[in-house]
């Protein structure tokens, strides 16, 4: 059946699906088929997104593959042996033409064209005067740049790069396309894939302000350890003031990076007390002093709060009153995937799909222990590019849901799976477990599966090119 | 894993229905269990029994398609091997696929369906199968049975008399002048045997009345004519169980008296207020109140009648149970039991905190522990009868 799948009429569909699920880098997807997956499997979460580069890439597979096919059946017609070997050939002559086609392109078109990009945008950063934020972490990058947007646009003219768009080319075609001078805070989300990309993004950005959100191991597959992305993070510091550098408060950074840390309990004289959360969002007081702010957020969940106090922080340096900041922040609601709750017929469901760290599950699970619900469910695959982590990041989710006290668990079945059920065990669950192997299935029939009452979390997604 | 046969379709007015209540409310959760094969088989209008994947797919009927299919199609065969077995032929070489069945699940309303017909095959089978069984489907859909039995069990019912359509047709003059003599109008002209509401009349006047025995004779012939509870509130409890009750919500219909439940604001529109929205929850019976909105002492008064009747009549796996209530005297009486309820009432069970995977999983389980229960009682007896020969 897996050696099948190379023979269909699909298989040039699924092929350049691939490529562009690791963003047409060749060398990604050589990797990939050197695994030799099963085809038939792939495309259970997505399709094809039909771009230009995407359509000339079909019409090379096709093309490709239709004069192998050509070539099969004629030689089947002359009854020679060619026929066979044809036969077996076809499936890596198209991924042979569609890696060279790929890598031919990237290097005379791609490469160019952005390495212009870039050096016009740089020009255009030398006029922009607006203050420039850096955004960095592991996790939480695109919650800290939302909020940064949502409560300085309350005073000030804010641009900020869009989606999840933190690659340097992108940064660079934000900057010549979208940003006016007029503005008065820029705010830049960091990627980070491997060691030097925050140097390379800064070099690029130059910020004044920089705020790094959380560590955990992701990307594991390129960062030999926990430390090296530390390290790389710490590299900030290179461009920004320590008064100036807001840093979550996790040992690994704050030993590491110096800085204002903020936590859910307070920011230097900042403390927060009656916190709440509830399904339409979080309340707590931020006191210093005798200066009291009441803070309502749409936001789900006490670990949005330190996010929340580094921002008000920020706010504050940059000249915001406390009404502006008060009003910003109640404007906040769930971003789409992110700790996002939808009713569904009686039912809550958190959609936690855009969530791929450990760190960002435990603040999920404890999320859901602390919602009301007659049944709580949490559905997750685990998570991907987690490296020599893997299985203990595993073993320490199994270890979290056993303590959450759920009433069932969906597991989307994958390679690490056996390790939470494993964590699962050792914690001692006692719920309902479910091994689900079509996930777009399951979520597209949440209907069938929940009633009035239930509470179900849904974190992270696994993406296809994942086995 | 078990093989699950869902049955739907029928003999039946209450046809179509049948074909929702299988493949939305049925097949797709059970599928989503992934814990059984599911077969879907189908009964056309005529009474020939097919099986196919194909008749998962609601757009077969939607769209009309069915004709074309049933046209092209060879019926299929049951085989009663001590126990069921579907049975179709290839058309090849008389090569035959058999299919063994582990479970039925009845989706077939109305007449031969839900009436005990069906249920008395799948007993004569020996098949393990959902919902009532032979003798409280026969009392449920027969709604003068069913109603002598609620009276014979103290339960309260609204004032009705019974007429037969031969003495209607022979002396209908006398009928309705004995109808008149003990029941007041406004009144309800039903057929016995039908449920959603198809040949219901609401009758205020003789001519009214003879109108309406009518229509409901086209339908049947047994007729039930019921006097109209005043300050009605009407109310429907499903239940799931063998001897452990479940009751999901008790549920009010969104309607006025004079545009009661017919089967128009049951299934076509959602509900006469349904595209206008409102309060309460669109389900398979349109718009109603959900829970209803009575008072704590009221509620369980209704909710215990619903439970003792369903009790009273015999019923298992699952049932409705409709009841009305006049809210000055504050008397709720049994007014029908539906053996098979539209969709299950999946709408009322997700809303009382049963997923819809949960309540076919759950019914399935009641199937099997019931047969388990009827398989000790002992059917045989030894006697030396046959050596006398």
């Amino acid at each position: 059946m897996k050696l099948f799948s190379y023979f269909t009429p699909k298989t040039p569909y699924i092929l350049v699906y691939m490529l562009q699920q690791f963003e047409y880098n060749p060398s990604k997807f050589l990797n990939w088929i050197f695994t030799y997956p099963d085809l038939s499997n792939i495309q259970k979460r997505g399709k094809l997104e039909l771009t230009a580069r995407a359509k000339l890439m079909l019409a090379i597979g096709y093309f490709i593959w239709i004069i192998n096919v050509f070539f099969v059946v004629y030689n089947t017609i002359i009854m020679s042996v060619t026929a066979i070997i044809g036969l077996i050939m076809i499936p890596n002559i198209v991924i042979f033409s569609l890696f060279i086609s790929d890598y031919l392109l990237q290097s005379v078109v791609v490469n160019p064209a952005q390495n212009k990009e870039i050096t016009k945008a740089k020009q255009k950063l030398k006029t922009l005067k607006g203050v420039r934020i850096a955004v960095i972490g592991s996790f939480g990058k695109t919650t800290m740049k939302d909020l940064l947007n949502t409560v300085l646009s309350e005073g000030k003219k804010v641009a900020v790069t869009p989606g999840n768009k933190n690659v340097l080319i992108s940064h660079a075609r934000w900057i010549n396309r979208d940003v006016d001078e007029d503005k008065e805070v820029l705010v830049f989300e960091y990627g980070e894939s491997e060691p030097g990309d925050i140097n390379k993004l800064a070099n690029f950005s130059k910020p004044s302000i920089a705020v790094v959100t959380g560590i955990a191991p992701v990307h594991m597959d390129s960062y030999p350890n926990l430390n090296s992305i530390a390290k790389d993070f710490a590299c900030i510091s290179d461009f920004v003031k320590t008064e100036d550098t807001y840093i979550n408060n996790q040992e690994l950074l704050t030993s590491k990076i110096q800085g204002n840390i903020y936590s859910s309990s307070n920011i230097g004289k900042w403390e927060t007390n009656n916190v709440s959360t509830t399904f339409e969002g979080t309340n707590f007081t931020l006191t210093n002093g005798d200066e009291s702010l009441k803070i309502h957020t749409g936001l789900l969940g006490i670990h949005n709060i330190g996010p929340i106090i580094a921002v008000i922080a920020i706010a504050k340096k940059l000249g915001l009153k406390n009404e502006q900041i008060i009003t910003g922040v109640a404007k906040t609601l769930p971003f789409e995937h992110r700790m996002e709750p939808r009713q569904l017929q009686g039912a809550w469901i958190i959609d936690d799909t855009y969530n791929g760290n450990i760190e960002g599950m435990r603040a999920g699970l404890a999320l859901l222990k602390e919602l009301p619900g007659k049944r709580k469910i949490y559905v997750t695959p685990g998570l991907v590019d987690q490296g020599n982590e893997t299985d203990s990041v595993h073993l320490e989710l199994g270890n979290l849901i056993s303590a959450t006290n759920l009433d069932k668990v969906v597991l989307m079945k994958n390679s690490v799976t056996d390790i939470i059920l494993k964590g699962l065990k050792g914690g001692n669950y006692s719920g309902e477990i479910v091994i689900e192997s079509n996930p777009l299935e399951y979520y597209s029939n949440l209907e069938h599966y929940l009633a009035a009452g239930d509470v179900l979390m849904l974190q992270n997604d696994w993406p296809d090119s994942y086995k | 894993m078990k093989t699950v046969a869902v049955i739907f379709g029928g003999r039946s007015t209450e046809h179509d229905v049948s074909i929702v209540t299988a493949l939305a409310s049925i097949i797709k959760p059970l599928e989503l269990t992934k814990q059984y094969k599911v077969e879907a088989v189908y009964i056309s209008k005529n009474g020939a029994w097919f099986w196919d994947d194909k008749l998962k797919d609601i757009t077969l009927f939607s769209s009309g398609m069915i004709q074309e299919y049933l046209h092209k199609t060879q019926p299929i065969s049951i085989q009663l091997d001590g126990g069921m077995s579907l049975v179709k032929s290839s058309g090849i070489a008389g090569r035959k696929t058999i299919r063994k069945i582990d479970i039925v699940f009845p989706a077939t309303h109305g007449t031969f369906g839900e009436d005990g017909s069906l249920m008395g095959l799948l007993r004569m089978a020996g098949v393990p199968f959902v919902g009532c069984d032979m003798d409280a489907s026969v009392l449920a859909m027969d709604k003068v049975l069913a109603k002598q039995v609620a009276e014979s069990n103290n339960i309260p019912v609204s004032k009705y008399q019974k007429v037969y359509r031969d003495d209607f047709v022979r002396k209908s003059a006398d009928v309705l002048r004995g109808i008149e003599s003990s029941l007041n109008f406004p009144m309800f002209v039903k057929p016995v045997h039908l449920g959603s509401s198809i040949g219901i009349t609401r009758v205020n006047s003789t001519q009214e009345l003879q109108n309406g025995i009518e229509v409901a004779c086209h339908y049947d012939s047994k007729i039930i004519i019921e006097e109209e509870v005043p300050n009605l509130i009407e109310v429907t409890l499903p239940i799931i169980g063998n001897d452990q009750l479940k009751p999901a919500l008790l549920e009010k219909p969104l309607t006025k008296p004079e545009d009661f439940f017919d089967f128009e604001t049951k299934y076509m529109h959602g509900g006469k207020g349904g595209k206008k929205g409102g309060k309460g929850i669109k389900g398979s019976q349109g718009y109603s109140e959900l829970p209803a909105q009575l008072d704590d002492e009221l509620y369980k008064k209704a909710e215990q009648i619903g439970l003792n009747v369903y009790h009273a009549l015999g019923c298992s796996g699952i049932a409705r149970v409709d009841m009305l209530i006049d809210s000055k005297s504050r008397m709720v009486y049994f007014n029908e039991v539906n053996p098979l309820p539209g969709g299950l009432y999946e709408h009322n069970w997700r809303a009382a905190g049963v997923s819809s995977v949960d309540l076919v999983q759950t019914l399935i389980r009641l199937a099997e522990e019931k047969f388990q229960k009827q398989q000790q009682e002992n059917t045989m007896f030894s006697t030396n009868f046959l050596q006398q020969f």
